[in-house]
């Protein structure tokens, strides 16, 4: 008898997809000796799991009725189906089929990232550089890297991030050290690794993904916020999910069995919150809706004294402070009175508010040699941000 | 039908017997579908996609024509769903292999040929020569009789509705079998068309009743797993065609020979696609 590649298949009861990937997912973990399980997934339609596994077939049988009477002693009804005409378990074999990617098309730009859930994104190399780096390349390493891809890929529209890596392994050649190219893996596909669940659903952590949570994250929170905090929010939580596949990756060098991590959108939701609650400005006097007039009222309170204070400030480096404060609680103030929450940056705050204008003089105000002009520049900053709070109250 | 810039070419089976499978992403309207649907099953499915985000399997479309073979209700459900594009698997449609057959209708419960039928159908015949001839006609205790029926094919077609419809009220239960002779109960088969019928039918917007057709495919992938943000995809066609192979052309792939059975019966090869 001969270890071979498998195919069981299981009728479960219509149960909730969510309680059922749980409960696999467990049970595969615990139950999975002498069988190698490489994939399994749930088709929640006809209410079949499918098992794709290596080994004896008495062991894969054996696999498949512990697994069922796993999932029975839980109150599910499981029962191991046949997954061929003939047999218990269905034969299968990689295919013996030749595969070839044929591109006619014109190359229309940058190539883009197709991720698993297919949204796309620009490759840009600092992007990529990031990872890299994050991957324990050194910064010479990663640039050299970004740019040979970038090279590379110059004729192509979209590739995907399993391609990429390909790609980064052959330029690495001999110089490829096994650490990092496992670090890279996780960073670049963390999906292979940790998977979320979804209301019953396997979803992939991607940045798009991970957006529309944060999105439901911050309206649990109730805060509106800016597309700069999703795309913050998202990253944070994208990384961290990174780190999380980087260590599934690393145990599965050494043991290569099943290593998803499934965890809940729940979970998800509440690193988000956690984050936003740190991270965001007046995050707790915002979720206290009684508060917000009083956060309001210190900031004009705050927003006043320092105009009093550059109006009599006498050097040119106290009164450009002073300006920048001004400018900045005005912005606030304006973004709170639309409704908008931020991650507190310059950039994000005049976004909110529609002041742009504020921020381009602020700008210039950084640029600009001359102190006669500097002064003009910050006393229109002041002027400008004052006025802002003339603007109607909370909407 | 104009093919796409990129695809998958994926070539399976040794010398004569190599099929050749094209799986591309098709601008949705490209394609002609040749039977009319249920509507309710293609919004279970059109609920299915969008709640899972994916298309499971690919539709079988002929590459010429771009009449769709298999996968009427998904074409329709993606359609409901305001998609831009479908998976598809272009294949040769004239190639031998590839067998159009049509579905039996089997109705267990008959007990007597109804008062009513005597009018529609002939005189009693061997059933083995009619069966060889592909007319269309009625089977019950061991007897054959042909159904009579306009000359049109298509007007043909929908009186058999008519009579599988009216033979459903009278018996309850019916059954969608292969094309061959069942004794028990009464059997319904519909006329045999050729594969130039159906591409011409089709190209003229014509949809037959369902299950008018039956095709077997040497090979069918399933399991592709297309996101469905990608069907949706609204830039330029090339970078849609081009993420759809980059992604599948990752994918390990395995066979599964004669037979199988996974959300329904397979009686030809199956490629599954299973990773990411």
């Amino acid at each position: 008898m001969t270890r071979q590649l498998l195919l069981s298949k299981f009728k479960v009861i219509p149960f909730d997809p969510a309680v059922l990937i749980k409960l696999i997912d467990r049970a595969v973990k615990k139950l999975a000796k002498n069988v190698l399980v490489y994939d399994w997934f749930l088709d929640e339609e006809a209410s079949e799991v499918y098992f794709i596994l290596e080994g004896l077939e008495p062991d894969a049988e054996l696999f498949a009725e512990k697994i069922a009477a796993y999932l029975r002693g839980e109150g599910i009804w499981a029962d191991v189906e046949k997954a061929g005409l003939l047999q218990k378990l269905a034969s299968i074999r990689p295919a013996k089929a030749e595969i070839k990617v044929v591109i006619k098309g014109e190359k229309t730009g940058k190539p883009f990232l197709a991720w698993p859930d297919g949204n796309l994104q620009p490759l840009e190399s600092e992007t990529l550089t990031k990872l890299l780096l994050q991957s324990n390349f050194s910064l010479d390493e990663a640039t050299q890297i970004s740019h040979k891809v970038q090279e590379i890929f110059a004729g192509r529209n979209a590739i995907s991030p399993k391609e990429l890596y390909e790609k980064i392994v052959e330029i690495m050649g001999e110089r490829s050290r096994l650490d990092e190219l496992v670090l890279l893996k996780a960073n670049l596909m963390p999906y292979l690794y940790v998977v979320i669940e979804d209301h019953g659903l396997i979803r992939y952590p991607t940045q798009n993904y991970l957006a529309a949570l944060a999105r439901q994250a911050a309206s649990i929170c109730g805060l509106k916020p800016t597309r700069r905090l999703i795309e913050e929010l998202a990253d944070h939580v994208l990384n961290y999910l990174r780190k999380e596949a980087a260590l599934k990756a690393r145990k599965f060098v050494l043991e290569p069995l099943y290593p998803d991590s499934v965890l809940s959108s729940s979970t998800i939701i509440f690193i988000m919150r956690k984050w936003l609650k740190e991270h965001v400005v007046f995050y707790e006097e915002l979720r206290k809706n009684c508060s917000i007039e009083d956060v309001l009222n210190n900031l004009r309170a705050r927003i006043h004294q320092a105009e009093h204070n550059y109006w009599t400030a006498s050097s040119l480096a106290e009164k450009k402070a002073l300006a920048f404060e001004v400018a900045y609680n005005s912005l606030t103030y304006l973004s709170i009175v639309s409704g908008h929450i931020t991650s507190g940056s310059f950039e994000d705050l005049a976004e909110a508010s529609g002041k742009i204008e504020i921020l381009n003089l602020l700008n210039r105000t950084l640029k600009v040699r001359s102190n006669e002009e500097a002064l003009r520049l910050l006393d229109k900053i002041v002027e400008e941000s004052v006025s802002l709070l003339k603007r109607p109250r909370l909407e | 039908m104009k093919p796409p810039t990129a695809y998958l070419e994926i070539n399976i089976g040794k010398g004569a017997r190599t099929s050749k499978i094209i799986l591309a992403l098709v601008e949705l309207s490209s394609l002609k579908p040749h039977e009319e649907i249920n509507l309710t099953a293609a919004k279970i499915i059109a609920k299915s996609i969008e709640t899972t985000g994916f298309q499971k399997n690919p539709v079988i479309a002929d590459a010429e024509s771009g009449v769709i073979l298999d996968g009427m209700h998904r074409w329709n459900a993606l359609k409901m769903l305001k998609a831009r594009y479908i998976a598809a698997c272009l294949v040769n449609y004239y190639d031998e292999r590839i067998k159009l057959g049509r579905w039996a209708r089997h109705y267990p419960r008959a007990s007597a040929l109804p008062a009513w039928l005597r009018g529609w159908i002939g005189p009693p015949e061997d059933p083995r020569k009619v069966l060889e001839k592909g007319d269309a006609f009625i089977y019950y205790k061991g007897a054959a009789r042909r159904l009579r029926l306009p000359k049109n094919r298509v007007r043909a077609l929908k009186r058999l509705k008519k009579l599988e419809a009216r033979l459903k009220r009278t018996y309850g239960q019916i059954v969608y079998t292969e094309d061959e002779l069942r004794d028990d109960g009464l059997m319904l088969f519909p006329p045999k068309l050729s594969k130039k019928e159906v591409v011409e039918l089709a190209s003229k917007g014509v949809l037959l009743p369902p299950k008018s057709t039956r095709h077997e495919i040497p090979w069918r992938p399933l399991h592709v797993n297309v996101p469905l943000n990608l069907l949706k995809y609204g830039g330029e066609p090339h970078v849609a065609y081009e993420a759809l192979a980059a992604l599948v052309s990752r994918k390990n792939v395995f066979e599964a020979l004669h037979g199988f059975t996974l959300d329904r019966e397979y009686r030809e090869g199956v490629l599954i696609f299973l990773g990411t």
